[in-house]
């Protein structure tokens, strides 16, 4: 499933061109007759949309880029015992248990294998 | 990086060729001059309807059709007995007419709209004119919404003059006519002047009139009169389109028969030398539009097989020129109407250019009461619209 869902309006009929998708990070050249639309991209995962209006001039055109907020996630790490200390990528955080909001990706958490009392 | 064409499908459906589609017959007539004179205009495509306006006999009527094929009932817009008595303009939002038979001239304005009824801006306007015997009106209207009408009066019968006249208003009334109108094109007498006016850019006009002698053209620079030019041979009818300033006119030599064309050229206010569109047609008026890429189509037909070589009676033929009229290709034969039989070979008549890809014809078929008014069109290629690319990215803020 692609990143992003992009609709092109042309401005003077208010019709749609259509819905395509477009994945984030790979740009997509799109060939449009002169003229005036409106450019609306979704980012799926937030739902989150933006709007770009643009006059399509003959021959090549500035690029247009949309930039999304990145999704965050709630990432709680929790031990027993308690109250150890936690670390995300090398970073201590604090003790546990613990809750930090982190961006989608990979992370590194890492606990003493032993704690004493 | 791809590249997608969203207007692919949109436009697949305009590569048009010439398309083809059966003539049909629009209504019936008592008058075997319904859509005569070639030199007028009775049609034009708006809305998603084909407008058709001829004279039954005894009114002018209206029908109209969203595929040239199957036609409403007829609606009455006034009286007229003829074909001659009237012309239609169609400026891309107003349908004009104009109304004239040894009359003063009438005139009215509407919008043809897409239910096919017209809704008119006002009643029927009435024009006086020097004599009040006006006859064989052509409508137009200039760049800026100014209506012009040009006629024929005289102004000792029978002796007639050719005329141009313009309205003060441009709202769908006459108002007063202004100052320096009506306004005589030529001083010779003649019972057999047609004259029409074609709107040029800026408020300029080109009048072109003829009898049975030259073509002649005179200009309106928006503010005054220029000087009569001609042709070098003469003709019976003409019909005449813009190409931005410049004007085309197709007429028959009255001499040789032969469809010739010349050019109007603004800037020089100079006619071209005459091109041959086709030798010995006989007795055909050819009618001429022009396409949004600046194609000229001149229409013409024949009643006699070999006139001109190789033609069949009672078809009617077109040629193209892609090169502003200097060349042109061979006739195609077009429609077939041997079953019901043309009235004439010179009833045509056409759109004055393209309106929404489309370029449609009116003639008459039968020789005997009621004629047949016939319809056909063609669906002209749509040049190809300019197109631009754009690279669209999307990424995450902070992240390349």
């Amino acid at each position: 499933m692609a990143d992003v869902e992009l609709e092109i309006i042309d401005l003077s009929t208010g019709s749609s061109l259509g819905k395509f998708q477009l994945d984030l990070c790979i740009p997509k050249v799109y060939e449009l007759d002169i003229g005036s639309y409106r450019f609306k991209a979704t980012y799926l995962k937030k739902s989150e949309t933006l709007y770009e209006d643009r006059s399509i001039v003959e021959g090549e055109n500035p690029p247009l880029t949309f930039e999304f907020s990145p999704a965050t996630y709630t990432l709680r790490i929790e031990s027993t015992p308690i109250s150890v200390p936690v670390t995300l990528n090398k970073s201590l955080i604090g003790n546990t248990p613990q809750s930090v909001t982190v961006q989608e990706g990979e992370y590194l958490v890492e606990v003493p294998g032993e704690v004493t009392a | 990086m791809t590249m997608f064409n969203p207007n692919f499908v949109r436009n697949f459906d305009k590569l048009a060729k010439l398309l083809d589609c059966p003539a049909s017959t629009v209504g019936t007539s008592t008058s075997n001059i319904a859509t005569f004179y070639p030199f007028q205009r009775k049609s034009f495509y708006a809305n998603g309807r084909f407008w058709t306006f001829y004279s039954d006999g005894t009114n002018i009527v209206y029908r109209t059709s969203t595929d040239g094929i199957t036609w409403s009932a007829a609606t009455t817009v006034r009286a007229a007995t003829a074909g001659t008595d009237f012309s239609v303009w169609f400026d891309g939002t107003y349908l004009h007419y104009a109304y004239a038979s040894t009359s003063s001239i009438y005139y009215r304005r509407g919008t043809p709209n897409t239910d096919g009824t017209i809704t008119w801006s006002a009643d029927e306007q009435v024009v006086s004119t020097t004599t009040n015997k006006a006859y064989f009106p052509f409508v137009s209207v200039d760049s800026d919404g100014y209506v012009w009408i040009g006629y024929t009066e005289p102004i000792t019968a029978p002796n007639d003059l050719p005329w141009v006249i313009k309205s003060g208003n441009n709202d769908g009334t006459w108002g007063t006519t202004p100052a320096g109108f009506p306004y005589q094109l030529n001083a010779t007498y003649d019972p057999s002047w047609h004259v029409s006016i074609i709107p040029l850019t800026n408020g300029k006009m080109l009048a072109v009139y003829a009898y049975s002698s030259t073509v002649r053209v005179r200009r309106w620079n928006g503010s005054s009169w220029g000087t009569e030019k001609a042709t070098t041979s003469s003709c019976y009818l003409y019909s005449a389109v813009a190409q931005g300033d410049d004007v085309h006119i197709v007429f028959i030599n009255a001499t040789t028969y032969d469809i010739l064309h010349v050019i109007y050229t603004y800037s020089t206010d100079s006619l071209s030398a005459e091109h041959t569109v086709i030798s010995a047609t006989g007795s055909s008026y050819p009618v001429l539009s022009i396409d949004n890429n600046n194609k000229l189509y001149c229409f013409w037909a024949t009643k006699t097989t070999g006139t001109p070589s190789g033609a069949t009676a009672n078809h009617i033929y077109y040629q193209t020129s892609e090169d502003g009229g200097s060349t042109w290709s061979a006739m195609t034969d077009w429609i077939d109407e041997s079953t019901e039989v043309l009235t004439y070979a010179n009833r045509l008549i056409c759109f004055y250019k393209d309106y929404g890809d489309k370029i449609g014809l009116m003639y008459m078929t039968k020789t005997a009461y009621p004629y047949n008014i016939r319809f056909d069109f063609l669906t002209v290629a749509v040049p190809p619209k300019p197109k631009g690319t754009i690279a669209i990215h999307a990424k995450l803020l902070g992240i390349i």
